[in-house]
């Protein structure tokens, strides 16, 4: 009898599967055609880790880097994961916040040691200090909930905020000594149409050109911006994703608060950039002709452009550890950080990026 | 002898009860928290790649049998029948989510309530044990309506 129970339950078995890979088989995934790019590579090989942390909780991002210690912010803005470079030693530090759980994330964390800005989307506050000890100062913002943010500088925040229609989006910056609005604009291209909310895009800062890039995640956009809000260029990533269709729909819950989500698959195209020396370093999803699907897999490609003026330089790659998932990505003195959910590892970048 | 298979007998009732009041308790749960967040479920479906322009038919479809499938459980009649449904759909959604996690470009969360702050890979082990689980339940349920039956037939032939 168990023979036959064991048959029946096989027999479902292969139905499920049957499905799952009807499923598969009609979907038409990411890079399993030519994107239509190839990538002019700094090097042949992938780039070996030339140090690695093993990190024992799944953490959010690389909050800072000085010459002694890595930051990495928690799952929660309330701890920071400090690695010491030389020893490996883990510290943990623990920052007394007295906001309501559901207002805690997303977050945006920047640690300049000693100074530490911690910008709460939901609960529409920049909190910045210095640790361990001294007390934080909190400014509120009145915007609303507010989507991305980054700190330029020791007093200056740039905040990106949907419109109340939640289509278009508002960049402002906030002097967070004087607690004015420097400036408010709408982001545009260079055609004056709005950027709409569904085309999300990450915030970094050039310090050395003093140019803000605002940089999409689901098309091959960059939009270079002064310090003061202005445009200064609009470029694109060597890819060829330069439209999607993305449609975003607006959900109530619980009759108070709108939620606006994506309602189809989105693919991504850029996933983290970071900025050092004036280069713009892009971790990208899309695989590039002159790239073998399996090798391209295997591997994350980092593709770096001039912020100057936005023109592609080379590209980058690095293997990519089985079922790891890069988190973020961080440059400091001609060494490429990537935490990954289960390490992070550390790469000498080659010297013709330097 | 007989005292020990009567025990183990009670024992594998109350196992069978366990396992099948766990499934009932699950798809009950389940659906009906899909049922009262069903914009944000309908949506969440949509944005997985492989159920793009399904989402609208699997939305309604998918409480609604899980709903069947705890009304299967709970009916003495149909319970042999409602814990191979649940083996098949929990194998089908544990498959699902290693797809997901492995070839998936968007990664959404399309469960309900309490199960929807899993993590995927959470999730993953879960439903593998609710599979497990259900297969267990099989093997209780044919043993002991086989013995039944045999009982039955020794009966009549006595």
């Amino acid at each position: 009898m168990n023979k036959r129970i064991i048959i029946r339950l096989v027999l479902i078995m292969v139905g499920a599967i049957a499905i799952l890979g009807t499923l598969m088989a009609i979907t038409t995934m990411p890079n399993e055609k030519d994107n239509g790019f190839v990538r002019k590579w700094a090097r042949e090989e992938a780039l070996e880790p030339v140090d690695t942390f093993h990190l024992a909780q799944d953490l959010s991002s690389i909050a800072g880097i000085n010459d002694n210690s890595i930051f990495i912010a928690g799952a929660s803005p309330k701890g920071v994961l400090i690695l010491n470079k030389k020893t490996h030693a883990k510290e943990i530090l623990q920052i007394n916040l007295k906001v309501a759980s559901d207002k805690l994330v997303p977050f945006y964390m920047k640690i300049d040691s000693p100074n530490i800005f911690l910008h709460l989307n939901n609960a529409r506050v920049i909190i910045d200090g210095k640790f361990p000890n001294s007390p934080f100062r909190i400014t509120e913002l009145e915007t609303g909930i507010f989507i991305k943010s980054l700190q330029l500088n020791d007093s200056t925040a740039l905040i990106k905020v949907p419109d109340s229609s939640l289509t278009s989006q508002y960049l402002y910056l906030k002097n967070i000594n004087t607690g004015q609005i420097e400036k408010i604009t709408e982001l545009k291209d260079k055609n004056e149409k709005f950027v709409e909310l569904k085309y999300d895009g990450m915030l970094l800062f050039d310090s050395i050109n003093h140019t803000i890039i605002y940089l999409e995640y689901f098309r091959n956009k960059i939009f270079a911006l002064d310090t003061n809000l202005s445009l200064k260029y609009e470029s694109q990533t060597i890819d060829t994703i330069s439209s999607i269709d993305l449609n975003l729909v607006k959900q109530t819950k619980n009759d108070t608060t709108n939620k606006l989500t994506a309602s189809t698959a989105r693919i991504l195209v850029n996933n983290f950039g970071t900025i050092s020396k004036g280069q713009l370093y892009v971790l990208s999803e899309l695989r590039a002709d002159n790239q073998d699907i399996r090798d391209f897999n295997k591997h994350l490609n980092i593709d770096i452009y001039n912020v100057q003026n936005g023109a592609y330089v080379n590209s980058i790659t690095v293997k990519k550890p089985d079922s790891f998932i890069p988190k973020s990505m961080y440059i400091d003195k001609n060494t490429l950080y990537i935490h990954f959910n289960k390490e992070i590892r550390i790469y000498n970048l080659p010297h013709t990026n330097r | 002898m007989i005292k020990t298979s009567a025990w183990k007998s009670r024992v594998t009732n109350l196992c069978l009860e366990v396992i099948t009041s766990a499934l009932v308790i699950l798809w009950i749960y389940t659906s009906i928290s899909k049922i009262f967040d069903y914009d944000n479920f309908k949506t969440q479906l949509g944005l997985s790649p492989f159920l793009e322009g399904m989402n609208g038919f699997i939305a309604v479809a998918l409480p609604a049998g899980e709903l069947l499938l705890a009304l299967a459980l709970i009916i003495r009649r149909t319970r042999k029948l409602g814990l191979y449904l649940s083996f098949g759909l929990m194998f089908l959604f544990t498959g699902y989510i290693w797809i997901m996690l492995h070839f998936a470009y968007d990664l959404p969360c399309s469960c309900g309530g309490v199960l929807a702050e899993m993590s995927w890979d959470e999730h993953l082990w879960f439903n593998a044990g609710m599979t497990l689980l259900a297969a267990i339940a099989i093997f209780m349920i044919e043993h002991k309506q086989h013995a039944a039956s045999s009982s039955a037939a020794q009966m009549r032939m006595a």
